[in-house]
């Protein structure tokens, strides 16, 4: 039996804001924070954070029925949701989070430390990063995704479309997250030497970030010829279904000095499919009862006229195989258990 | 049917609670839900069998009730929840009558610890609650022991309460009380570390530094 480790349990409970208003105001603490909590989520289901380019600030007061002083001196507005919140607050926004969701809500930007100690308050800002405000205690929320906040990670219930906002939002410009590690320049035109390991990392953070109904989510570990876990990414849902992720790339590749020079096109891509099809076969005996779908993720960083010592792409050269898929054999695409590959082109940087 | 009255009041609860977020409810996360209420339920001190509803484990060891089930088909029937694809909506609708069910003493009692699981899932956003509960005990039992069993199954019970007792000492060993004002906030702050401590324990090993295979 899993036990847990009380000391690393103590250790979690002082990073959690919710536990650290019980300690100080007790359940009333508690309601504080969650409705915050709650009242940041359902702001960032309306606004991105990416758009509140000069912040924000939400207040949860710990009597919910009053407005705190603090935003008296605010231009408010009461808005009923936040869905009728006002087009011109999307740039930057105080928000006071009342009762039954009810929002007072101003276009300018509460310092912080305007509001009163016994409420709880959230921050975000671009340049500054996220954080809680509770009890005289400031708590910077774990955020292992992509996203600038923790609190406005999309959710997807199918691995198909957590792939395509993977592919439109973090692999197609790749400066986003983990997957900004990959690249040996900062133009984007040719990988580092080896990025396979960091490409399996970034996927598998956007996946547990995001992709619901999952139980388990296994990323290969780092070893040489693995045969457990032949695989780079194994997601086991809730209904018995399993993906099974290879994750193969097309470009270049090379070290800081240019050596080590390695070239793969669609050769690469084609046996990664093979590999995926052979692993599905070889695994059908032992599936007992899962349904294993494989799916195949390429990320393509092809460019035309190419090598170590190129330090500029034209759009032209750059984007030469923007729309170059790969053509695989068809008896591999007629299978039920494998999926369409999913190609994610990955743009340089072009003059 | 006390026992499809039960999961009516806990479906109409959670998909009113979280049926209205962007994502939305899946049918699939309501009975991972209701299992983590009835969890919260043991935590409150209640007996195993006072939930009024039993859940099964699926062959993926998720937990399913056919009550909850048969809840989501009733309530989807008469208009109360909204399947849109495979998401499960409430509305006004839902929530005036998730109001007036509330009111009798029975669904009263049960309220604060369904509100609770609800909540923690909305603190959590829905893919950590998720992989969080599927490691509490009685549910990795099940994966490891492998096919269908009835839940509450006896050795994840004790494990489950072992678990309980360690998160009442982060809070200086004080126990909930079932009869307390502020038992939906007590198990909250309690669901929401406890479930994101399991899924953090389980999260997958990152890689080390080291040589990189060739590929």
């Amino acid at each position: 039996m899993r036990m847990i480790d009380f000391d690393r349990l103590a250790q979690q409970a002082l990073q959690d804001p919710r536990v650290h208003a019980r300690n100080a105001f007790g359940a009333p603490g508690v309601a504080m924070v969650t409705r915050l909590v709650d009242g940041v989520r359902s702001i960032f289901e309306v606004l991105s954070p990416e758009s509140l380019v000069n912040g924000i600030t939400v207040i949860s007061p710990q009597q919910p029925d009053q407005v705190p002083e603090c935003a008296s001196g605010l231009d408010c507005q009461e808005v009923m949701s936040i869905h009728d919140m006002p087009g011109e607050f999307r740039q930057s926004l105080t928000a006071v989070v009342l009762e039954g969701g009810k929002l007072h809500a101003s276009g300018q930007v509460l310092p912080v430390d305007a509001a009163a100690a016994s409420d709880a308050v959230y921050s975000f800002h671009p340049d500054h990063g996220e954080a809680i405000h509770v009890a005289d205690r400031e708590f910077v929320p774990d955020n292992p995704t992509d996203s600038l906040s923790a609190f406005a990670v999309p959710t997807f219930s199918s691995l198909e479309s957590a792939l395509a906002r993977y592919a439109a939002d973090f692999a197609r410009f790749g400066e986003l997250g983990e997957i900004r590690n990959v690249w040996r320049d900062q133009k984007r035109l040719m990988f580092r030497r080896r990025p396979e390991e960091t490409m399996r990392r970034a996927l598998e953070t956007h996946l547990v970030s995001s992709l619901r109904e999952t139980r388990d989510i296994e990323v290969r570990p780092e070893s040489n010829v693995d045969e457990s876990h032949p695989v780079d990414i194994r997601v086991s849902f809730t209904n018995n279904r399993v993906a099974i992720i290879e994750i193969k790339w097309m470009g270049n590749s090379a070290d800081d000095n240019g050596g080590r020079h390695v070239i793969y096109r669609d050769a690469r891509a084609k046996e990664g499919a093979t590999q995926l099809a052979d692993y599905l076969d070889k695994n059908k005996a032992r599936a007992t009862g899962q349904q294993v779908t494989g799916y195949l993720v390429i990320l393509d960083a092809r460019r035309q006229r190419i090598n170590p010592t190129v330090t500029s792409i034209s759009e032209t050269h750059g984007m030469h195989y923007r729309d170059k898929p790969v053509e695989f054999a068809q008896e591999l695409l007629d299978r039920a258990d494998f999926a369409e590959p999913v190609r994610m082109f990955m743009e340089p940087v072009y003059t | 049917m006390i026992g499809v009255a039960d999961a009516s009041f806990d479906v109409l609860a959670i998909v009113s609670r979280l049926g209205a977020m962007r994502d939305g409810v899946l049918e699939g996360e309501v009975h991972m839900i209701a299992y983590l209420a009835y969890l919260l339920s043991l935590y409150a001190g209640d007996g195993a069998d006072d939930w009024g509803y039993g859940f099964v484990t699926t062959e993926s060891a998720a937990p399913f009730s056919e009550e909850v089930d048969q809840a989501i088909m009733a309530l989807s029937g008469v208009g109360l929840i909204t399947p849109a694809g495979p998401i499960l909506r409430g509305g006004k609708l839902s929530s005036d009558e998730l109001q007036r069910w509330a009111s009798f003493p029975r669904n009263a009692a049960r309220l604060p610890i369904v509100t609770a699981a609800a909540e923690a899932t909305a603190q959590l956003a829905l893919p950590t609650m998720v992989r969080g509960l599927s490691q509490e005990p009685q549910l990795r039992h099940a994966a490891e022991a492998g096919g269908l069993r009835a839940l509450p199954d006896p050795a994840g019970l004790l494990d489950l309460k072992e678990h309980f007792a360690t998160v009442d000492r982060v809070f200086d060993g004080g126990l909930v009380d079932r009869g307390s004002p502020d038992l939906d906030e007590e198990l909250i702050v309690r669901a929401v570390l406890w479930l994101d401590y399991l899924q953090a324990s389980n999260a997958a090993v990152a890689p080390g530094d080291g040589s990189y295979e060739d590929d």
